[in-house]
C-alpha cells in the first residue's frame, strides 16, 4: 500500500515536472526564433531516429515478399537463359535452309524446402510442391548455385527429394575446361565436397577448374555449376579422381527450382 | 537567525535584485550572474514536490519577465534544479541536522558540503539556461566555458550570501 502511494506521488510530480517543462519550451519556442530553430532541429534528430528504425522494419518485413518476387524473376530468368542458350546453340546450324530452333526444353517450378538433411548417408529434401503442381518422380531439383538432388516421391502437395548428399546417387559432370565428363558422388564425408571419378590421365585440369553439368541426363540442363575442383588423386594409375567442392551450401538451402524436361518422355521412349 | 516571513521578503529583494542587474549592469555576454536559483537553493530542508516544482516554474517566469529575458528559459532550468536539489540535501545533510535545522546553510551541513550542494545545483541549472542561451549560435566548448565560469561564480556569491543570511542557531 505504502509502495503503491509512494509511486503515485513520483508519477504525479513526474506529469507535474513535464507539463511544466512542456509549457516553458512552448513559451520559449514562442518568443525566439533561434530557440525555436534549435528546437525543431533537436526534434527532427529524434525524429530521425525513430524514422529510421521503422525503415528497418518495414525493410525486414518486406523482405519475405522480395524474397518471393525475387525467385519468381530468377525463375523466369533461368527459363529464358535457357531459350537463349539453345538459340546459341543452334547458330552453328543456321546455314541450313531446314533450320528450326529446339523449342523450351526445360521449365522451371519454384519451390520452398520445408525440411533438409545432410548429416546422413542417404539425405533427402522435402519441397511444398507436388502433383497439384505437375511434379512427378524424376524430376531434377536445382538452384542457381548447382544441382540439389531429384524428385524421388510425390504427394498432393509436396514431393520427396534425393539429395546429391546421397552416397548411392550420382550424376555427371562436365570439366569445363577440357569438357571431359565423368560421374560424380558424394563419398558421405563433407556436406560441402563431392567426388568426381574416372577423369583420364591424360586430361588437363588446375585446381579451381569449374565443373558444370553435363546434360546427359535428362533431369538437368546442360551448364549448371557445380562447384570448384578443390584436390586430386591418381587412381590406379590410369585416372584421376578429382574433390569438387561445391557452391551450393546445402545447409541453408531455402528455395530451390524444380526442372521439367518437356521432352523427358520423348527422348527416353527412344532410349528404350 | 532567519523567520519564513523574513525568506519571502528575502526573495523578492533577490528577485528585484536580479532584474536591476539584467536590466541595468551590463557584464560580458559570457558571464552569467543569477541569484534567482539561490532562492530555490536556501528554500526550507522540507520543501519539495510539486509545490517547490511550482515555486520554481512562476520564480522563473516572474524572473525572466523582469529581466527581458526570453520566457521560460530561467523556468525550465529552475524546475530541472528542484528535482535534484531534494536528493542532495538528503545527501549531504545528516538526520539531526535535518531536524534541527530549517534551511540548507553552510551550518546544517558543513561548509564544504554546502559548497559542494551550491556547486552542482548551479551547475544543473545552468547546464540547461546556457545551453537553452546559446542556441545554434555558440561551439560546445565556449557553452561548458560559460558554465564552468558561471557555477563558480554564482556558488561563490550563494554561498557569501547564505552565510551572511542564513545562521540558525
Amino acid at each position: 500500500m505504502g509502495k503503491n502511494i509512494s509511486f503515485l506521488r513520483v508519477l504525479i510530480i513526474a506529469i507535474t515536472f513535464l507539463a511544466l517543462e512542456g509549457v516553458c519550451v512552448l513559451l520559449i519556442s514562442r518568443n525566439s526564433i533561434l530557440q525555436q530553430t534549435q528546437l525543431v532541429l533537436s526534434l527532427r534528430q529524434v525524429q530521425q531516429i525513430g524514422w529510421k528504425r521503422i525503415a528497418k522494419r518495414q525493410y525486414a518485413n518486406q523482405l519475405e515478399t522480395t524474397n518471393e518476387m525475387l525467385v519468381r524473376e530468377n525463375q523466369r530468368l533461368l527459363a529464358q537463359n535457357q531459350w537463349l542458350e539453345t538459340l546459341v546453340n543452334e547458330q552453328a546450324y543456321k546455314d541450313s535452309s531446314c533450320f528450326l530452333p529446339e523449342p523450351h526444353r526445360f521449365q522451371y517450378i519454384a519451390a520452398e524446402v520445408i525440411r533438409n538433411e545432410t548429416d546422413r548417408q542417404h539425405n533427402v529434401l522435402f519441397l511444398n510442391k507436388g502433383r497439384a503442381d505437375g511434379i512427378h518422380p524424376d524430376m531434377g531439383v536445382i538452384t542457381t548455385q548447382g544441382v540439389v538432388g531429384f524428385v524421388n516421391g510425390v504427394s498432393e502437395h509436396f514431393c520427396q527429394v534425393i539429395s546429391l548428399l546421397d552416397i548411392d546417387r550420382g550424376i555427371t559432370g562436365t570439366l569445363t575446361r577440357t569438357s571431359t565428363f565423368g560421374p560424380i558422388r558424394w563419398d558421405g564425408r563433407r556436406a560441402d565436397r563431392v567426388v568426381m571419378e574416372e577423369i583420364p590421365i591424360h586430361t588437363s585440369f588446375e585446381a579451381g577448374d569449374t565443373v558444370v553439368t553435363s546434360g546427359f541426363s535428362q533431369l538437368f540442363p546442360k551448364g549448371i555449376p557445380l562447384g570448384r575442383v578443390a584436390e586430386h588423386e591418381l587412381v590406379d594409375g590410369v585416372s584421376y579422381r578429382l574433390y569438387i567442392d561445391l557452391f551450393e551450401n546445402f545447409r541453408s538451402l531455402h528455395f530451390v527450382y524444380i526442372v521439367s524436361n518437356t521432352q523427358q518422355a520423348e527422348i527416353e521412349g527412344l532410349l528404350l | 537567525m532567519i523567520k519564513s516571513n523574513h525568506f519571502v521578503l528575502l526573495a523578492i529583494l533577490i528577485v528585484l535584485l536580479q532584474a536591476v542587474l539584467d536590466n541595468y549592469v551590463a557584464f560580458n555576454a559570457s558571464i552569467y550572474l543569477m541569484l534567482t536559483p539561490l532562492i530555490l537553493c536556501l528554500m526550507p530542508n522540507r520543501l519539495r514536490g510539486i509545490p517547490m516544482l511550482l515555486a520554481a516554474f512562476f520564480l522563473g517566469l516572474v524572473s525572466d519577465l523582469l529581466g527581458n529575458g526570453i520566457l521560460g528559459m530561467s523556468a525550465s532550468a529552475m524546475m530541472v534544479l528542484v528535482l535534484v536539489r531534494y536528493p542532495l540535501i538528503r545527501a549531504f545533510t545528516n538526520e539531526n541536522s535535518l531536524e534541527k535545522y530549517v534551511y540548507p546553510s553552510p551550518l546544517s551541513m558543513g561548509p564544504a558540503r554546502f559548497a559542494g550542494y551550491l556547486l552542482i545545483l548551479y551547475f544543473v541549472f545552468l547546464c540547461i539556461y546556457v545551453k537553452w542561451d546559446s542556441a545554434g549560435l555558440v561551439p560546445t566548448s565556449l557553452i561548458l566555458g560559460r558554465i564552468v565560469l558561471g557555477t563558480l561564480l554564482n556558488a561563490g556569491i550563494g554561498y557569501f550570501f547564505a552565510w551572511m543570511v542564513v545562521r540558525e542557531e
